[in-house]
């Protein structure tokens, strides 16, 4: 069922999040703690340096592998520091009809777009709903679409509400477009009398803001088909937390949230928390939304009610 | 079945000590002898040195602790700050009783301030008083669970003086009547949700036949702001939330999904009603509707199915505190997207 992570603020090193934090998201692939589930079906990654040359291009990382093993990604992430990221580790049903490969790999980035999405989800029987979507998503988008997953759909669907998803984009238009998108997949949802649960924690940005879902269609409509995720119940409403604080950083006492003066200057956002320090972690309450903008003054975080 | 527990038990003397502790405490004072006895022989002794670690918020919780002697402190800690110290803990006085029946989470830092000695009675030995001593198992998730209740309301007292006044409308009721059944077949079903996951086969159909199973549209109101749970409802798909909204945020006080009940304060009668507590179906939901005279038939009933239903219920009434206590974040309300009509 994935696991997700996401930054804003000051340049962090990769390395905590990633590698080093007490539950990491790498940690998280082989053994998380919110979930049952391994998340084996490999790592992707985006990441901004607003330092950087050419700023607005991101920084890309995505393997098939299983990213526990891969000395690379260890070495880069000791190495580079981010402004902005999105890191996400897939979980797969455990079947050889799954594809797992490249072309299904989170974060979503189609060539030229600003934009970035990766889910924590799992839309029930997409694959009947899939060409329903057509008609919602620009023609120049659809041809970049290779992969087999329902979340490259809804990242061209979400690009396709933004006014040229080709520029930038305010973090309002982003949340626009995010729920805009969530109102289109349940119109399809009930033309296919598709009623099963479904959760859909979407992640997107753009290096300058942050917009989350912590969302479900049909929650509470078990599949009780005997599938994989069926198994999932204990916990049924895929997670989310955040963090808002002056600096993520090591120290003596491992990787901690560290705290000063005036409004917060990082925030986090994953899909359980990354350290053993729960006060620093909000859960982010089901059915909303999280807007993170950065200003001259540091982080603000919005939480905001999703009705659909 | 117990091998593997004779050796978690203590000896003679030891549960004699553990029963006398038992008795002297708060919380547990007010139990039978043969009950205290029964919970003794599965309590375990504890020490602490001072300034020794008990459990630390956000821990999972899986035992209480029944102190005996010694000085302790609960605090919360305050990210970037100095832990809030929230209470003294002394000689009888009980810690992480909620972890007997739910599954979440520390709320707060237990440290000892002095050296401290205890008996300490873990989730998992507290389960086995339900195999032959349902009684037992009953009557303590009586005591935590409304305590429980108590703390429910108190907490939804506190969330609501907390939020600003003058809330917006709260959400609409639909014109839609709820489908009514009552014959429904669907023990198999029931079998596989939390409610009901305690129960032997033939005790979901001796508690829930004949009651009525309500096909709730999405929006629709189930209890009003400012009134009292006129029954108690177990959701058995889709979902209910409880909610306290306030002028510029609203905070959900939980989301009861597919085995969770909702109504609970409704133990209390009508003098603890809360003003701006809705609770309203999330999704498209069925329930199971008890009224609030077969709840109190089943919560004294002496029938295994009866005790099976005072478990679970008492249990799910320590959930939905650990629901409401979790460190969730606030929702605005004045930027939340919202559609003209609900349902």
């Amino acid at each position: 069922m994935c696991r997700v992570i996401a930054y804003l603020g000051e340049p962090l090193l990769l390395d905590g999040p990633l590698f080093a934090a007490s539950n990491s998201l790498v940690r998280q692939s082989f053994g998380a703690r919110l979930m049952s589930l391994l998340n084996i079906g490999g790592f992707g990654m985006v990441a901004w340096d607003a330092r950087s040359s050419d700023a607005t291009r991101p920084y890309v990382y995505r393997t098939p592998g299983v990213p526990v093993f891969d000395r690379n990604l260890k070495a880069l992430a000791e190495k580079v520091h981010a402004t902005a990221a999105i890191a996400h580790v897939r979980g797969v049903v455990y079947d050889p009809r799954e594809r797992v490969g490249p072309q299904n790999l989170h974060p979503f980035h189609f060539p030229g777009a600003r934009v970035v999405l990766a889910e924590n989800g799992d839309l029930h029987r997409f694959a009947e709903m899939r060409y329903d979507l057509l008609e919602h998503i620009g023609p120049e988008l659809m041809r970049y679409i290779e992969g087999t997953t329902d979340t490259e759909w809804v990242y061209a669907l979400v690009l396709s509400r933004l006014a040229d998803p080709f520029e930038p984009a305010t973090a309002e238009e982003l949340a626009d477009a995010v729920h805009a998108s969530l109102q289109i997949l349940r119109d399809a949802r009930e033309r296919r009398s598709i009623n099963d649960q479904s959760p859909v924690n979407l992640v997107i940005s753009d290096g300058e803001s942050l917009v989350a879902t912590r969302f479900c269609f049909d929650y509470g409509w078990y599949r009780g088909d005997g599938s994989f995720f069926d198994g999932e119940r204990e916990f049924d409403f895929t997670t989310l937390w955040y963090a808002a604080c002056y600096a993520f950083t090591p120290g003596a006492d491992g990787w901690a949230m560290r705290y000063g003066p005036g409004e917060p200057r990082a925030a986090l956002i994953a899909s359980e928390p990354l350290h053993d320090e729960h006060a620093d972690w909000l859960e982010v309450p089901e059915y909303s939304m999280v807007v993170i903008t950065r200003s001259r003054d540091g982080i603000a975080v919005d939480v905001r009610e999703l009705e659909l | 079945m117990f091998g593997s527990l004779s050796c978690e038990r203590g000896s003679g003397a030891q549960v004699t000590e553990a029963a006398t502790a038992l008795a002297r405490s708060t919380l547990f004072g007010g139990l039978s002898q043969a009950i205290r006895v029964d919970i003794g022989r599965l309590m375990r002794p504890v020490e602490f040195k001072g300034g020794e670690l008990v459990f630390r918020h956000g821990s999972p919780g899986n035992h209480l602790i029944v102190v005996e002697e010694g000085r302790l402190e609960a605090s919360l800690p305050v990210p970037g700050g100095k832990p809030v110290v929230l209470s003294a803990i002394g000689s009888g006085d009980v810690i992480g009783e909620l972890s007997l029946l739910g599954d979440g989470r520390r709320t707060a830092t237990v440290c000892a301030l002095e050296p401290s000695r205890g008996w300490r009675l873990d989730r998992r030995a507290f389960e086995t008083l339900r195999v032959g001593t349902e009684g037992a198992a009953t009557a303590v998730a009586g005591l935590i669970g409304r305590q429980a209740v108590q703390r429910l309301a108190a907490l939804y007292r506190r969330t609501a003086a907390e939020l600003p006044a003058d809330p917006p409308p709260a959400s609409r009721p639909t014109e839609a009547t709820p489908t009514v059944e009552t014959d429904a077949d669907d023990s198999d079903y029931l079998s596989t949700i939390r409610f009901f996951e305690h129960f032997e086969p033939d005790a979901i159909p001796a508690v829930v036949r004949g009651l009525p199973r309500l096909a709730v549209p999405r929006g629709e109101v189930i209890v009003e702001a400012g009134a009292a749970p006129r029954a108690l409802w177990i959701v058995i798909r889709g979902a209910v939330e409880t909610v306290i909204r306030g002028r510029e945020v609203s905070r959900r006080m939980r989301l009861a999904g597919p085995g969770r009940a909702v109504g609970q304060t409704g133990l209390l009668g009508e003098r603890d009603v809360v003003d701006r507590v809705e609770s309203r179906a999330r999704e498209r939901a069925v329930l199971i509707e008890l009224s609030w005279n077969r709840v109190h038939e089943l919560r004294r009933g002496e029938d295994r199915a009866s005790h099976a239903f005072a478990n679970a219920l008492w249990t799910d009434t320590v959930r939905a505190l650990q629901s409401g206590e979790r460190p969730l974040a606030q929702m605005s309300v004045a930027r939340a997207t919202r559609p003209a009509a609900v349902g």
